[in-house]
């Protein structure tokens, strides 16, 4: 009888050779019923097991920019904590805080129990020490931007730390919750950049145990932790003993290893291509929405053609939105209906400018000189110039977008820079459609990507341009607003005008796919970001 | 012995145009690891983040300043260090170089093995259908991608008969495994190679003498024939070796493993530049001193060939 036992298993492997294309193996569901009312005290242990498609490059999210979400979230906690839900900044390692009214001046008030893991105590010394670090040459990550403005910033007592801004700015408080600026031990924060980059002591609920480039990264539970934000509603040190993050490049081998064998127990940024698949396994498929932008493309409005605003507006309303989610990511992204998207605090609602109407643009198109369509069905102007744009980006969003602007006669030529030639590529201003990715919950995101006088200028505002002056002008006045509802006023009159006068085409709005096995539970993320605080592992 | 020291001077040419090439071609592609390290990074100023990056990795100099640096610090044996992990570039390197070396290495021993055996089975076989069979396929494992075999070896011992971990397997049925998936395109060629010069050598007059012995068909094959074909196939190991050294990025991606071959790809990727000179270099050594070797190796199979011939 044993004998046998080998030849059903290479026919079994056999079988699955067969199925390789569609990779269906079947998956052991049916364990998370009974999971949910596993008491508290029960879920205690585990090491969790996470794939990532590529090394982060470092563990520290100042310094790295790859790493916010996932490890460097669980390693330092933030000074405040912002709450999905209620779209609320909450107390953290501050307990409670006051914001001056022009927003120039923060003062906090931290909790008077926090260690770091290598023993240290949190004070305000502490929190200046971090704020000073990420302002220097060699941080090279979006924490940098966080405290540029920062003109002093005080210690009146051990557990009050107030800082101080040259220039009002609203955003400071929400994007203090972000994981670039988690709050390190002092020694961490003194350490030299490179240093800073494969170690760091936090206050988190894990801590680093051991950094391999380009094969794992693993976090081991500290047991005195005790100083989770509320809205879990957890006390004490985490559920999970250890966890281990493993660099997995080829996405079949992430997904097989996550479904079989448990390997794996979760992966993160499943393509929409793969859900149905893992599904199919038993896995269970978390779907989130980025509370920033997603795909946006801001046009060069100083570019050849695009300098007129109809033609502009005529790729803007050339977007069939609906179409494009159906397509592009199988109907998990939402198409866009401003250029925030809808979990963010101050969404503006813009959509009635961003209807897919193919006459109008077309006539829109025509009233701008584009009359003449040639044999190869691209539109044509007087000089016989042909209406042809380039777009630093190729995948198959754009291609559905090439698509649907090459039927109003627009030729989009997908001409994508590698990552390290990205950035100056779009600075220079040699595409006319870009594209940029903000993740931050807070509106001035829209100033960061689209202000002149302070912010990247993605659209590449004319001097002459006077709308793009007042636009400018409402970016940075929201900025300086801490009344909600003003600021909201604000950031509706910006809204309108990047959309109606076409400074930027908002697209879609991403929802990030996570897909982990039934074993694992309460994993699902927290607006961006991944707290491990609650997660925990039923038996096998 | 001249002769000797004048092939020296050519590997040491060889080696110093692979570097100056490498150093050149990633210079004037677009990008660079300023670039690359501030990528991502969102609603920043990423003007200035760019030119403070370049000044502080010495970006801003004039190139033949940053080539010259890169040169003598290449002939002290400090390349400098890795723009991303921020170690020197030597010691990321020779991280994953055994990794490599292990897998090309059993890679290329089974490839042997496979192709030679194959060779020898196609050899002895008599049935005609059973001979076409046999040698349709080395052909075929030639135009197998590495990848695809990789994940098919991965389906079936790793996630159906659970013998090795998917994941980067430390053990050594998972270099087994892995040094497979990158042996049978080689094992594929070498059969092809010698299957061919087998042909050649099995209707020389010698083998008939051989023949006229009375030896068995198997010690005609194996003990003479075999001998004389395979002086072509191991001046072809010179060059498989250096391409599955370089070349195993496929392999190492599919099993996750630390290897030269994905830190490669993924410094050229990131314009990691001390990263990619080592890499080059090293390799370029590995081509010169595995095919001095193989023309050392050479007289001792066929006494015809001498080194001052």
């Amino acid at each position: 009888m044993f004998s046998s036992r080998p030849w059903r298993r290479l026919a079994t492997a056999g079988a699955a050779l067969a199925l390789l294309a569609t990779a269906a193996c079947s998956g052991s569901g049916g364990q998370s019923e009974t999971a949910a009312n596993v008491a508290k005290k029960d879920r205690y242990g585990g090491t969790l097991n996470i794939g990532l498609s590529a090394d982060p490059g470092g563990v520290d999210a100042a310094v790295v920019n790859q790493v916010w979400r996932t490890v460097a979230r669980s390693l330092a906690d933030s000074l405040v904590f912002y709450n999905p839900e209620t779209k609320k900044v909450e107390p953290w390692l501050a307990t409670s805080w006051t914001v001056s009214d022009d927003a120039r001046r923060y003062a906090f008030e931290l909790r008077d129990d926090v260690t770091f893991h290598d023993g240290t105590k949190l004070t305000a010394k502490v929190v200046k020490a971090n704020l000073e670090s990420l302002n220097r040459p060699g941080i090279h990550s979006s924490a940098k931007t966080i405290v540029q403005g920062i003109s002093r910033i005080t210690t009146p007592s051990e557990n009050k730390v107030t800082v101080e801004f040259a220039e009002p700015n609203a955003a400071f408080l929400t994007s203090l919750s972000r994981a670039y600026v988690g709050i390190v031990s002092e020694k961490t924060a003194e350490l030299p950049v490179e240093k800073r980059q494969k170690w760091l002591d936090g206050s988190g609920p894990f801590y680093l145990e051991e950094y391999t480039p380009n094969q794992r990264i693993v976090l081991k539970k500290r047991k005195d932790y005790d100083w989770a934000p509320k809205y879990f509603e957890h006390n004490g040190p985490a559920y999970l003993d250890q966890v281990v993050y493993k660099i997995i490049p080829e996405d079949s081998v992430r997904n097989g290893a996550v479904i079989g064998g448990d390997e794996l127990q979760f992966i993160y940024w499943v393509n929409a291509k793969y859900v149905a698949q893992l599904e199919g396994a038993g896995l269970t498929i978390s779907k989130t929405l980025n509370p920033a932008t997603g795909l946006e493309l801001p046009l060069n409005t100083s570019s050849r053609f695009l300098k007129d605003v109809r033609v502009r507006q005529a790729l803007q309303i050339g977007v069939d939105r609906e179409q494009f989610v159906k397509i592009a990511s199988g109907g998990v992204d939402q198409p866009a209906t401003g250029p925030l998207s809808k979990d963010n605090p101050h969404y503006s609602d813009q959509s009635r400018f961003l209807e897919y109407d193919a006459k109008k643009a077309k006539s829109l198109l025509e009233q701008a000189g584009w009359t003449r369509t040639g044999s190869d069905g691209i539109r044509r102007n007087a000089d016989g110039e042909r209406l042809s744009l380039r777009a630093p980006r190729d995948d198959a969003g754009m291609q559905v977008l090439q698509d649907q602007w090459k039927k109003l006669g627009i030729e989009l030529v997908l001409d994508p820079p590698l990552a390290a030639e990205a950035n100056e590529a779009l600075l220079s201003g040699e595409y006319d459609v870009a594209y940029w990715y903000a993740s931050s919950p807070d509106p001035d995101v829209l100033r960061a990507n689209y202000g002149t006088t302070d912010g990247s200028d993605r659209s590449f505002v004319a001097d002459g341009d006077k709308t793009g002056k007042e636009l400018d002008k409402l970016l940075q006045e929201q900025n300086q607003t801490i009344d909600k509802d003003k600021r909201q006023e604000l950031v509706d009159q910006a809204s309108r005008i990047l959309v109606e006068q076409a400074y930027e085409v908002p697209v879609s709005n991403d929802v990030d796919i996570w897909a982990h096995s039934p074993r694992l539970h309460d994993i699902t993320p927290v607006g961006l970001d991944q707290y491990l605080i609650n997660a925990w592992l039923a038996e096998k | 012995m001249a002769r000797y020291g004048l092939r020296l001077l050519y590997g040491v040419i060889v080696v110093w145009g692979a570097f100056t090439g490498a150093f050149f071609l990633l210079y004037v592609v677009p990008g660079d690891a300023a670039g690359g390290l501030t990528a991502g990074a969102d609603g920043a100023d990423v003007k200035q983040l760019l030119a403070e990056q370049r000044e502080l990795l010495g970006l801003d100099r004039p190139v033949w300043v940053q080539y010259w640096d890169a040169l003598t610090g290449a002939l002290r044996g400090d390349f400098g260090q890795s723009v991303y992990q921020r170690r020197p570039a030597v010691e990321v390197y020779f991280e994953s170089f055994p990794e490599t070396l292990k897998l090309a290495f059993l890679g290329l021993l089974l490839a042997v093995v496979l192709g030679v055996t194959l060779s020898v089975v196609i050899e002895l076989t008599n049935w005609k259908w059973a001979r076409e069979l046999l040698i349709s396929l080395p052909p075929v494992a030639v135009s197998l991608p590495p990848f695809l075999v990789g994940l098919v070896l991965l389906q079936v011992f790793a996630f159906q008969l659970h013998w090795i971990k998917a994941v980067g397997d430390p053990g050594f049925g998972g270099l087994l495994i892995a040094s497979a998936a990158l042996a049978v395109a080689g094992g594929g060629s070498i059969s092809q190679l010698l299957t061919a010069n087998l042909r050649g050598a099995l209707t020389s007059p010698y083998v008939e003498t051989a023949r006229n012995w009375g030896l068995s068909r198997f010690d005609v094959l194996v003990r003479h024939a075999l001998k004389n074909a395979a002086l072509p196939v191991i001046t072809s190991l010179g060059t498989t070796v250096g391409v599955m050294v370089g070349g195993t990025v496929l392999t190492e991606t599919v099993f996750s493993r630390l290897g030269v071959g994905r830190l490669v790809v993924d410094a050229v990727d990131g314009r990691d530049m001390p990263v990619v000179l080592v890499a080059v270099t090293i390799s370029a050594v590995i081509f010169v001193v595995v095919n001095l070797v193989v023309d050392a190796v050479h007289p001792l199979l066929d006494k015809r060939i001498s080194w001052d011939g």
